[in-house]
C-alpha cells in the first residue's frame, strides 16, 4: 500500500475533499466563537463541545465514503483488487484516511486547548466517535455494496441517538449529549465503544476480503 | 401501468440493498415505537406519545431521499433509461411508476405508525374526534408528506445531477432540513447579530417544539404554514420531475406542470403569510425569544388612565390569525386631549375610528397606543380595528389561547406586561367590571369565562378570556371547569368540595370578604400558561381562575388571589407569602446550609427570620394586609426590613 | 507458459467453472462464448481476484495465487473501465503505476509510451471525464499494458466500441503482442477471428473447443446450407440468420444431417454456432 494512491484518492474528490476541512476549520470555529460571544469561555465549553460533538463523528465518514465509491462502485474497481495479494484488503487505505481526519480533528483540539483546559478527554472521546463510524462505515459499504446506503444507515443512526429521546436511542448512542466528561466515563463508556469499533472493524476487513 | 408498479415493487425487494435498508428501518421503527408504547402504558401521555412517533419524521426523511436517489439512479447506470426512452411516453411511465412504488412503500410505513397511534388512543378512551383527525393529520403531514418530498429530493437529484453533486446535495439538505443543525441560526444570531433563520426556516418542513413539553390545549403544529411549506416543496419538485420526464409533445403533462408550479408559488405566498404559530425554537420572531429580546430593554412603562371603560363590543375573528374590530365606550370624567392604552404589540393598528367613524390620529409606540381626541367634547367611543398575532398567547385555526390577563384588546392605561427578571408575563387585572359583549368567528369551539349564546360572548367582568381547541367543559354543582381533554388532571373531584378547602385558610386568606364560588368558572392553565405568566400560571380574576392544577393547594392560592390587588412589587412577599401557608413542611425544612448560602433563598431567609423574630401570626397577619393594601406602595424588601 | 489446471470454482451452489484445463503460450487467444458461459470468472481467477474451489493457475511452473510478482506481470482491462474520473489522463495512469510498483523514475517513460501505443498521449494533461467512451476504453488498455506485463487479459473490450475504436483496438493489440500472452475475451466472433492465433470457445463452464480459426471453421464442414424461407424447417435444423435476393427470403442454416441443400463454405462463426450448439 502506497501513501501516494491516498493522495491520489483525496484529488480524485475534487471541492468535495474540502468539507471536512471546512467544517473543521471554519463552520466550528466560528460556531464556538460565537457561544463563546453569547456565554463566555468558561460556560460555553460543554455547549460547544454538545455542538462539536454533531458534526465531527459523522463529517468523519466523509472522506471514506466519497473515496470509497470508486472502490465499491466505479466502473472496473475489479482493478483495485486484483493488482497485488495484499491490495484486496483495503484497511490500511481506512486506516491512513482515519488518520488524517484525527490528525485535523486534533489541530482543531489543540487551538481549543489554548482556551480550555483538559479537553484531552473531549479529543480521546472524539476519536473513538469518529473511529467508530470509520468502522461502520467500512463494514456496511463492504456488506451492502452501496455507499449512499450505508450513509444513509449511519446518518439514520445518528439522527436517532442524537435527537430521538428513547430508551432504545440511548442504549445504542455512542454520544454524550452534553455529559461532563471525567475519566470514569472514557474508561467506561468511550473503552466499549472502541471494542465495538474494533469489533466492526475486523468484521469490515473480512468483509473486504469475501468481497471478490 | 399496474404491471409497471408490480414489477417496481419486485424489484425493490430484491435488490439486496434496498430490502436490507427497507427491513432495517422497519425493525428500528417498530422497536421504537413499541418501546415508547410501553412507556405510555407508564404514563398514559397520549399528545406526548404521539410527539415521539412525529420524531421519526426525520428518520424517515432521510430515509426516503437516499432510497428513492439510490433506486432511480440504478437504471441510469444501467442504460435501462435510454432503451425505455424511445418508447412512447415510455420515461414517463416508468419513473412515475417508480414513484408510485415509492408512494406505495410510504403510506404502508405511515400506516404503520397510526396503528400505534390509534391504538394508544383507543387505549386512552377520550372519545375526542377531533383528536382522531389530529392524529391522522400529523402522520399526513409529518410523516407521508415529509417522506414525499424526501422522494421528489432524492428523485429530482438521480434525474439531474451526477453521482458527485447529488451525494452531495442531499447530504447537505439532510443536515439542514435535520435538527442537527437547529441551533446554528440561534448561535449565528445570538453571536454575530446574523439572522439567518428565514432562509432555514423555508427548509424547515419537520415537526417543530418536539422537545418541549406538549401543549394540551393545541396539540402538535399543524398549522397551515406547515401545509403551505411542505406543498410547496412537493409542488415545485415534482412539477420538475414532471417537466424532466415527459417528452415536451405531451402537452397534458405540461399543463400538470404549469398548474403544480402555479400552486407551489401561492402555498409559498401563504407559507410567507403564516400568521400565528406555535414554533418554540429560537428564531427572534418565536415563542422564545420575541418578547424575551423585547423587553430586555427599557421599553415597558406604567401609568394610570384617566378614564375607564365602560363596555367591549368585539367582532374577534380568528383564522390564521386574530383580526379584531372593537368598540369602546369610554367613561371620561372630564374632555381629554389623549387616550393611553396597552394592545399587545404585535397587533397591527389599521385604524382607530371615533363614534361618528372620523379617523383620529393616534401613535404607536410598542405596547402603547395614544389615541388623540382632536374635539373640545369627550370622545366616549373609540372603535379600533387589529390583527396580529402574539407568538405565545396564539389564536389560529388550530388553538385559541387568549387569557384576559393579556392585552389582546386594548386596556386603559399603560401597563407592565413582562417580568423579564422572570422571564414570564404579568398578568394585567383591572379591579373593576366592564360590559363585554363579543362576536366570534372561528373553527373551533371557542370557551370562555362569559356567558354564551351560540357564537356570542357577553356578560360584565373585568377580562374575557377566550380558549379553544383541544378542551372540555364540565360542571361540578356550581363550578365549571374548563379541563384539557388531553391531559385530565387529578384530584378533580376538588372541585365538589371548595368550601370546605377554602374553609380550612378562612382565618387567614378570606378573613374580610369571604370568596364566593358560586358561578365561578376554573380554567386549567395549559404549559405556556403556567410557564410563562408569573405564580405558575394561576392567574384570579374575580369570576374564573386559571389554574394548571386542582390540587387544594393551587385552588386556595386561585381563589385567595382574587382578594390580592396585583402588584409586580409585591410579588416576592406574595411567593413567599403563599409558600409558607400552603407548603409549610416544605417550607421550613429546607436545610439551614442551604437556606444560608444558595441565594434563591435569600428572601426567604429574611421571611424566615421575621417570623421566628415576632412570630408567624404577626408576620402571616401583616403580610396579608400588606398583599391587599393597594395604598401600600412598599416594595417587598422594604416592607419585610420594615417589618417590626 | 500459463497454465490452468483442472480449474473449478462455484459460487453457493452453482458451479460456473468446471474442470477447465488450458494452456497459453506467447501470442493471442480469443475466449469465446455466450453469455453466461463462465468467461469473465475463468479471467477473474486468473487475475487473482476470486479464490479457486480446486486446481491451480501457473506461470512458468510457479502458481499465481497470492505471488505479486507473477501478479504484477498480468495486466487486466475488465469489461467496464471508468475509475477516477476526476483525475487527469496522466494521474490515472500514475495510480496503475503506483498500484502496479513500477518504479518512479520509469512512471513518465511508461505513461508516455503506453499513451502513443493507445494514441492518447495528446490528452494526458485532460481529465478522464472529459474523455469519449472509445478513449476510455483506450485508457484502460492503456494501464493494462502498463509495466509491460506478460500476460494481459481483456474482458469484452470491443462491446459497445464503434467500428472505427474496435479496428483501432486491433491495431493496439497487433502492435503490443510481441513476447506476450494476450486473452481476449469475447462474445463477438468476428473480433478473434483476424487477430487470435488460437481460439477458446466455452459454455456453461467447460472448454468445449481449443484450436486455430482454420480448426473451428472445419467444426462446420458440411453443415452450412442455404435454403428458401417457405421450405418446411426440419427439426434438426439450426437457423443461423435469414436475409433476402432477389426479392426471396432465404435462410442459413447448420445441420447435422446429410441435407439435399445448397453447400456453403463454412465460417469461423458457423464453427463456432456448431461447437456451442452440438451440431
Amino acid at each position: 500500500m502506497d501513501i501516494r494512491l491516498i493522495y491520489y484518492d483525496f484529488k480524485n474528490l475534487k471541492t468535495y475533499f474540502y468539507v471536512p476541512i471546512f467544517i473543521i476549520y471554519l463552520f466550528i470555529p466560528v460556531l464556538s466563537i460565537g457561544m463563546v460571544k453569547m456565554y463566555g469561555v468558561e460556560n460555553s465549553k460543554i455547549m460547544i463541545f454538545k455542538e462539536v460533538e454533531k458534526f465531527i463523528p459523522i463529517i468523519s465518514m466523509w472522506w471514506t465514503t466519497f473515496i470509497f465509491r470508486e472502490y465499491i462502485e466505479g466502473d472496473g474497481n475489479e482493478l483495485l483488487y486484483c493488482i497485488n495479494k495484499t491490495g484486496k484488503i483495503k484497511s490500511f487505505q481506512i486506516f491512513i484516511i482515519f488518520l488524517c481526519y484525527v490528525l485535523h480533528v486534533g489541530i482543531l483540539f489543540l487551538v481549543g486547548n489554548i482556551f480550555w483546559d483538559n479537553i484531552l478527554f473531549e479529543f480521546i472521546k472524539t476519536v473513538v466517535q469518529c473511529f467508530f463510524f470509520t468502522s461502520a462505515i467500512y463494514v456496511l459499504i463492504y456488506t451492502l455494496k452501496s455507499t449512499t446506503i450505508s450513509f444513509m444507515i449511519l446518518l439514520i443512526y445518528a439522527l436517532f441517538s442524537l435527537f430521538i429521546n428513547s430508551k432504545i436511542s440511548q442504549v445504542i448512542s455512542i454520544f454524550g449529549n452534553g455529559d461532563i466528561l471525567i475519566m470514569n466515563i472514557i474508561s467506561t463508556k468511550s473503552l466499549k465503544i472502541l471494542f465495538v469499533s474494533t469489533i466492526l472493524f475486523i468484521i469490515g476487513v473480512y468483509k473486504n476480503k469475501v468481497f471478490y | 401501468m399496474n404491471g409497471l408498479i408490480k414489477n417496481n415493487l419486485k424489484l425493490f425487494f430484491k435488490t439486496k440493498y434496498l430490502l436490507f435498508s427497507f427491513l432495517l428501518f422497519i425493525a428500528i421503527i417498530n422497536i421504537f415505537l413499541a418501546a415508547e408504547f410501553y412507556n405510555y402504558l407508564i404514563h398514559e401521555d397520549i399528545l406526548y406519545y404521539l410527539g415521539e412517533s412525529q420524531r421519526l419524521g426525520i428518520v424517515y426523511f432521510v430515509f426516503f431521499v437516499f432510497i428513492s436517489y439510490e433506486y432511480c439512479v440504478k437504471n441510469k447506470n444501467d442504460n435501462l433509461l435510454e432503451s425505455i426512452s424511445v418508447t412512447s411516453n415510455g420515461k414517463f411511465f416508468f419513473y412515475i411508476s417508480k414513484l408510485i412504488t415509492l408512494v406505495i412503500i410510504i403510506l404502508i410505513m405511515t400506516l404503520n405508525i397510526m396503528i400505534y397511534n390509534y391504538a394508544v388512543y383507543f387505549l386512552k378512551e377520550i372519545n375526542l374526534w377531533s383528536f382522531v383527525k389530529h392524529i391522522f393529520l400529523n402522520n399526513l403531514l409529518n410523516i407521508f408528506l415529509v417522506s414525499l418530498t424526501g422522494i421528489c429530493i432524492g428523485t429530482m437529484a438521480a434525474l439531474k445531477l451526477k453521482r458527485f453533486k447529488a451525494y452531495f446535495l442531499i447530504i447537505l439538505l439532510t443536515i439542514l432540513i435535520s435538527p442537527i443543525i437547529e441551533f446554528v441560526p440561534y448561535i449565528l444570531f445570538m453571536g454575530f447579530g446574523i439572522n439567518i433563520y428565514p432562509l432555514m426556516n423555508i427548509l424547515d418542513i419537520l415537526p417543530p417544539n418536539l422537545n418541549w413539553v406538549s401543549e394540551s390545549l393545541y396539540g402538535l403544529s399543524i398549522e397551515p404554514y406547515r401545509w403551505n411549506l411542505i406543498i410547496f416543496w412537493i409542488c415545485l419538485l415534482s412539477s420538475a420531475i414532471l417537466l424532466n420526464v415527459s417528452s415536451k409533445k405531451i402537452k397534458l403533462i405540461n399543463y400538470i406542470s404549469y398548474i403544480l408550479v402555479i400552486l407551489s408559488i401561492y402555498n409559498f405566498y401563504s407559507y410567507m403569510n403564516s400568521g400565528s404559530i406555535v414554533k418554540k425554537d429560537y428564531n427572534p420572531i418565536n415563542f422564545t425569544a420575541f418578547d424575551e429580546l423585547y423587553y430586555s430593554n427599557e421599553v415597558q412603562r406604567e401609568e394610570k388612565a384617566n378614564f375607564t371603560i365602560d363596555s367591549y363590543d368585539m367582532k374577534i375573528k380568528i383564522d390564521r390569525q386574530l383580526k379584531n374590530y372593537v368598540t369602546i365606550t369610554l367613561n371620561e370624567t372630564d374632555v381629554l386631549k389623549g387616550y393611553k392604552f396597552t394592545l399587545y404589540r404585535n397587533y397591527d393598528i389599521k385604524e382607530i375610528l371615533d363614534k361618528d367613524n372620523n379617523p383620529l390620529e393616534f401613535k404607536r409606540h410598542g405596547d402603547y397606543i395614544d389615541v388623540y381626541n382632536p374635539a373640545d367634547e369627550k370622545l366616549e367611543t373609540i372603535q379600533i380595528e387589529y390583527s396580529g398575532y402574539s407568538p405565545v398567547f396564539y389564536s389560529n385555526l388550530q388553538g385559541v389561547l387568549l387569557p384576559g390577563c393579556f392585552p389582546y384588546y386594548p386596556i386603559e392605561g399603560y401597563r407592565r406586561m413582562y417580568l423579564k427578571e422572570q422571564s414570564s408575563y404579568i398578568p394585567i387585572i383591572r379591579d373593576y367590571t366592564v360590559k363585554f359583549n363579543i362576536s366570534v368567528e372561528s373553527a373551533l369551539d371557542i370557551y370562555s369565562n362569559l356567558k354564551n349564546e351560540g357564537k356570542r360572548y357577553y356578560g360584565e367582568a373585568q377580562a374575557a378570556t377566550l380558549m379553544g381547541g383541544f378542551i372540555n367543559e364540565k360542571k361540578y354543582e356550581d363550578v365549571t371547569f374548563y379541563g384539557l381533554s388531553l391531559e385530565e388532571l387529578p384530584k378533580e373531584n376538588n372541585l365538589l368540595r371548595i368550601d370546605e378547602i377554602l374553609n380550612q385558610y378562612k382565618s387567614v386568606l378570606f378573613k374580610d370578604q369571604y370568596t364566593n364560588f358560586k358561578d365561578m368558572k376554573i380554567f386549567q392553565s395549559t404549559i405556556t400558561l403556567s410557564s410563562k405568566l408569573t405564580d405558575n400560571g394561576i392567574v384570579s380574576f374575580q369570576d374564573h381562575i386559571l389554574t394548571y392544577d386542582l390540587s387544594e393547594e393551587c385552588l386556595v392560592q386561585g381563589f385567595a388571589q382574587k382578594n390580592i390587588p396585583y402588584d409586580v412589587n409585591k410579588l416576592k412577599v406574595k411567593k413567599e407569602f403563599f409558600d409558607y401557608i400552603l407548603h409549610k413542611e416544605r417550607f421550613i425544612n429546607i436545610s439551614k446550609s442551604e437556606l444560608e448560602n444558595n441565594m434563591i433563598y435569600k428572601f426567604r431567609r429574611l421571611f424566615l427570620e421575621k417570623i421566628n423574630e415576632l412570630g408567624e401570626d404577626y408576620v402571616i397577619k401583616k403580610t396579608y394586609y400588606y398583599l391587599t393594601d393597594e395604598n401600600d406602595t412598599r416594595d417587598s424588601e422594604l416592607f419585610i426590613r420594615n417589618l417590626n | 507458459m500459463l497454465e490452468v489446471i483442472k480449474l473449478h470454482k462455484s459460487f453457493k451452489k452453482k458451479e460456473v467453472l468446471k474442470n477447465v484445463s488450458l494452456e497459453f503460450k506467447n501470442g493471442i487467444y480469443g475466449l469465446l462464448g455466450p453469455n453466461g458461459a463462465g468467461k469473465t470468472t475463468l479471467i477473474r481467477c486468473m487475475v487473482n481476484l476470486y479464490d479457486l474451489n480446486s486446481g491451480s493457475i501457473e506461470y512458468c511452473g510457479s502458481s499465481i495465487n497470492g505471488n505479486n510478482d507473477l501478479l504484477s506481470n498480468i495486466g487486466y482491462l475488465p469489461q467496464k473501465f471508468g475509475l477516477f474520473k476526476e483525475l487527469t489522463v496522466y494521474e490515472n495512469l500514475k495510480y496503475f503505476c503506483i498500484l502496479k510498483k513500477i518504479y518512479k523514475s520509469r512512471m513518465d517513460d511508461e505513461i508516455k509510451n503506453c499513451l502513443i501505443s493507445v494514441n492518447l498521449e495528446d490528452r494526458i494533461s485532460h481529465k478522464v471525464s472529459s474523455l469519449s467512451g472509445g478513449m476510455i476504453r483506450r485508457l484502460g488498455i492503456a494501464q493494462a499494458i502498463l509495466g509491460h506485463p506478460k500476460i494481459i487479459i481483456f474482458d469484452e473490450p470491443t462491446a459497445g466500441l464503434d467500428p472505427e475504436e474496435r479496428i483501432r483496438f486491433k491495431n493496439i493489440v497487433a502492435q503490443i503482442n510481441k513476447d506476450r500472452i494476450i486473452i481476449i475475451s469475447t462474445h463477438i466472433v468476428e473480433d478473434v477471428e483476424a487477430s487470435c492465433n488460437k481460439i477458446i470457445i466455452m459454455n456453461e463452464g467447460r472448454v468445449l473447443k481449443y484450436g486455430s480459426s482454420e480448426e473451428i471453421k472445419s467444426e462446420a464442414n458440411g453443415k452450412v446450407y442455404e435454403v428458401e424461407k417457405n421450405l418446411n424447417a426440419d427439426e434438426y435444423w439450426y437457423v443461423e440468420k435469414s436475409f433476402s435476393r432477389n426479392e426471396k427470403t432465404f435462410m442459413r442454416i447448420l445441420s447435422n444431417k446429410k441435407e439435399n441443400l445448397k453447400s456453403l463454405e463454412p465460417t469461423i462463426e458457423d464453427g463456432y454456432m456448431c461447437i456451442v450448439k452440438g451440431i
